[in-house]
C-alpha cells in the first residue's frame, strides 16, 4: 500500500482510523504499562516470600506472603495420598512440576483457574539442613515452594477486561466522531471549493463579455455605442459582485467585530432607500412604506450593506410594487414582478445561485450573514404574488 | 479661458480616459505619472483644480495635498480605493476639498470638479457681508464658508458646505434630491448617482461628531431635511 493511494482515501475514513487506531494504542499501552507493573510487583512479592521462607534471603516470613510447601517424590508425584490431604490445586501443581521441572527456579505455573509462584527444591541438595522438621533423614525426592497468586491474577485478568472493554467502547466512539469531524471538514472545503468556483464563473462572464464587446469594435463589427453600454453595465455588476465577495470574506475572516449604536429602524430604512430613488422612478415602481417608531442596537455601517442589498434584490426584480415594513420586531422587504418558485427559494441564500429568475450573486448570502453576525435571523418566503424577506430583530 | 485642471495617477490607462473625458467637458487638461511631477509644474503654473491619486510612487498623494494646501487655497480631489474610510479623513483633515473612491465612473469624476469650481466661482461672485445662516445650534457664514455648531468651527468641504446651505434653505422641510443635486452639484439631467447621499451621510457624521441637536433626516419620496432635535423635546416638555 502506497502513500499515494492513503491519501487518496476520503478525509473521514482517515480520521476515523486514526481515531480508533490512537484509541486501541492508548489502552493497550496502558494496560500493558498496568500488567507489567501490577504483575511484577505480584512477582516480586511472590518471590520474595519464597526466598525467604527458604532462607535465600533475609526477611521476616511474618511480613510476606505465605508460602506453602509440597512434598513430592523422585518422580513429582504426591507421597502422601491422603483423603483431603492435599488440595486439587496441589495435586494439579504436581502434574506441572512434573511437567517443568526447573531446580531451583523461581517460575509461575497456571493451572486452570488457579495460578501460583513456585519453586523447586531438590532436597537431596546440599542446603537442607533447615528442613529437619520433616525428620526424615533420607532427604530425596522433592519440595515445591509455592505462593498462591490467584487473587490477583484474578483482578489482573478483571481490569484487563475493563481496558479491552473501554477501548473497544472509546475506539467505536473516536471513530465515530473522528467521522463525522472528517464528513464536516470534507463539506466545508467542498463548499469552499465551489465557492471559488461560482466566484471565478461570476467574475469571468461579465468579463468574457467586455472582451467581446471591446474587440468587437476593434474590429468594427458592432455598434460602438451598444458595446459601451454593455461593458459600462457589466463593469458595474463585476464591481458590485467584488464589493460583496471582499466583504464576504472579511467577514467569514471573523475580524469582524460589530460597532453597535442604537439606530431609530425607520430613520435607517429611509435612508438606505434614499440612492435607489433614481431607479424607483425609472422604472415606474411605487415604494410603500409601513414603519413603526424603534430602536434596534446595530452596527450602522454593516447592516446598511445588509439592508441595502435585500432592497437592490428587490428592486431589481420587482414588477409594480415594493413595500417596506416593521412593526417592532421584524424588517421586511415585500417586491411583486419576478419571483423564485418554491424550490428556488430554498437556495435564495446561497452565494452565487443562478436561479431561473436570474442568480443574485452573493449579495444575499452576505445580507444574512451580517443579519445572524447581529444575532438575528433572515427568512425568504412567498406572500401574495410576491417574495418577502424578513429580517427577525426580536 | 478654459479652467486649467492638473491630474496625477500612475495608472497611465487611466489617466488618458480621464484626460479625454475632461477634455471632452471642455477643460484644459495636464496628465501626470507621479504628484511630485504635478507639484514641479505647480510652481511654474498654477491650475484652477487639482486631482490626485492617493497611491502614487514617489511622494503618496496626501502629503502633496497637504503640502499644496500649505502654498495655496486650489480645490483638490483626491482619488482613495474604496471603503478606505482612513484616507477620506485624512485626506479631509490635510485640505483636499472632496474625495471619489475607484471604482467611479469618470463622468462622476466631471460632476464633482463642476460642481467645486461653480463653488469657487460663486464664492468669488458672494458679497462680502452676506447675512448668517442659522437653524438649531449651527450657524453658517457664507463669504467665509465658515460653519459652526454652538460657536465652536467645524470643517466642511466647499461641497459639504453648500448642501448644508442648500438644506437650510428648507428651514427644516424637505429639499428633494433633484434639487440638490441642480443647485449643488450643477446637475439638471436626472443621473442615476449617489453623491447626495453620501455627502448628506458624510455632513450628518460630522454634525453627530460635533454634539450638535440638528442632524439631517431622509424623508423618502420627498429628500433630506434638517431635524432640530431640541426644537422636539422643547415641544414635548411643554
Amino acid at each position: 500500500m502506497s502513500w499515494e493511494k492513503l491519501k487518496g482515501v476520503r478525509l473521514r475514513y482517515r480520521l476515523a482510523i486514526s481515531a480508533v487506531l490512537a484509541v486501541a494504542l492508548t489502552m493497550g499501552a496502558a494496560a500493558a504499562v498496568f500488567n507489567y507493573v501490577l504483575g511484577g510487583r505480584v512477582a516480586s512479592e511472590a518471590r520474595n516470600a519464597i526466598e525467604i521462607v527458604m532462607g535465600w534471603s533475609e526477611g521476616d516470613s511474618y511480613d510476606v506472603r505465605n508460602a506453602y510447601a509440597l512434598p513430592l517424590n523422585d518422580s513429582f508425584e504426591i507421597e502422601y495420598d491422603g483423603e483431603d490431604w492435599y488440595s486439587d490445586e496441589e495435586i494439579l501443581l504436581a502434574s506441572w512440576c512434573a511437567a517443568h521441572p526447573a531446580v531451583g527456579d523461581i517460575q509461575r505455573a497456571r493451572l486452570g483457574a488457579w495460578t501460583c509462584y513456585v519453586c523447586i527444591y531438590d532436597l537431596a541438595g546440599d542446603d537442607w539442613d533447615y528442613w529437619m522438621a520433616f525428620g526424615d533423614d533420607t532427604a530425596s525426592g522433592y519440595l515445591a515452594v509455592y505462593v498462591d497468586v490467584t487473587e490477583e491474577q484474578a483482578l489482573i485478568e478483571a481490569v484487563n477486561i475493563s481496558f479491552a472493554l473501554i477501548g473497544v467502547i472509546g475506539a467505536a466512539v473516536g471513530g465515530l466522531f473522528g467521522y463525522l469531524a472528517g464528513k464536516r471538514i470534507e463539506e466545508s472545503q467542498e463548499a469552499q471549493k465551489r465557492f471559488y468556483e461560482n466566484m471565478s464563473h461570476e467574475l469571468k462572464t461579465p468579463l468574457a463579455a467586455i472582451r467581446g464587446y471591446a474587440e468587437g469594435v476593434e474590429a468594427q463589427v458592432v455598434d460602438p455605442e451598444e458595446a459601451a453600454r454593455v461593458i459600462t453595465g457589466e463593469t458595474e455588476r463585476m464591481s458590485a459582485q467584488i464589493d460583496a465577495i471582499l466583504n464576504l470574506s472579511r467577514l467569514e475572516a471573523g475580524g469582524i467585530t460589530l460597532k453597535r449604536e442604537p439606530l431609530e429602524v425607520a430613520d435607517f430604512v429611509q435612508d438606505c432607500l434614499m440612492p435607489f430613488e433614481g431607479a424607483v422612478r425609472a422604472r415606474g415602481l411605487d415604494v410603500a412604506l409601513d414603519l413603526v417608531e424603534g430602536q434596534v442596537s446595530a452596527d450602522e455601517n454593516w447592516f446598511a450593506h445588509a439592508f441595502t442589498n435585500v432592497v437592490t434584490n428587490a428592486v431589481r426584480h420587482a414588477g409594480t410594487r415594493v413595500c417596506v415594513s416593521y412593526d417592532g420586531s421584524e424588517l421586511a422587504v415585500w417586491n411583486d414582478g419576478v419571483v423564485p418558485s418554491e424550490a428556488e427559494l430554498a437556495h435564495l441564500f446561497d452565494r452565487f445561485y443562478a436561479g431561473a429568475s436570474g442568480g443574485t450573486g452573493v449579495g444575499l448570502a452576505l445580507a444574512r450573514e451580517i443579519v445572524e453576525l447581529h444575532g438575528w435571523t433572515m427568512a425568504a418566503t412567498l406572500v401574495g404574488s410576491g417574495l418577502r424577506v424578513a429580517i427577525r430583530m426580536a | 479661458m478654459a479652467q486649467l485642471i492638473y491630474l496625477a495617477d500612475d495608472d497611465q490607462s487611466l489617466l488618458d480616459v480621464f484626460v479625454a473625458f475632461l477634455e471632452g467637458a471642455g477643460y484644459e487638461v495636464c496628465a501626470f505619472p507621479t504628484g511630485d511631477a504635478l507639484v514641479e509644474e505647480f510652481g511654474r503654473r498654477e491650475p484652477d483644480l487639482i486631482v490626485l491619486d492617493v497611491m502614487m510612487p514617489g511622494t503618496d498623494g496626501l502629503t502633496i495635498c497637504k503640502n499644496l494646501r500649505d502654498v495655496s487655497d486650489v480645490p483638490i480631489i483626491i482619488l482613495t480605493a474604496k471603503d478606505s474610510e482612513m484616507d477620506y479623513m485624512r485626506g479631509l483633515a490635510l485640505g483636499s476639498d472632496d474625495y471619489l473612491a475607484k471604482p467611479f465612473s469618470p463622468s462622476m469624476l466631471v460632476m464633482r470638479i463642476k460642481a467645486l469650481l461653480r463653488r469657487v466661482d460663486m464664492g468669488r461672485k458672494v458679497a462680502p457681508a452676506t447675512r448668517e445662516l442659522r437653524f438649531g445650534d449651527i450657524a453658517l457664514a457664507p463669504d467665509a464658508h465658515e460653519a459652526s455648531v454652538r460657536g465652536e468651527a467645524i470643517d466642511l468641504t466647499m461641497t459639504e458646505f453648500a448642501l448644508l446651505t442648500c438644506l437650510m434653505g428648507g428651514a427644516g422641510k424637505p429639499v428633494s434630491r433633484d434639487r440638490l443635486l441642480s443647485e449643488v452639484w450643477g446637475i439638471d439631467v436626472a443621473v442615476e448617482t449617489r453623491v447626495t447621499d453620501e455627502t448628506a451621510r458624510r455632513v450628518r457624521q460630522k454634525l453627530k461628531a460635533a454634539g450638535s441637536a440638528v442632524s439631517i433626516k431622509a424623508v423618502w419620496g420627498f429628500g433630506y431635511k434638517l431635524d432640530d432635535s431640541s426644537a422636539k423635546t422643547r415641544e414635548e416638555g411643554r
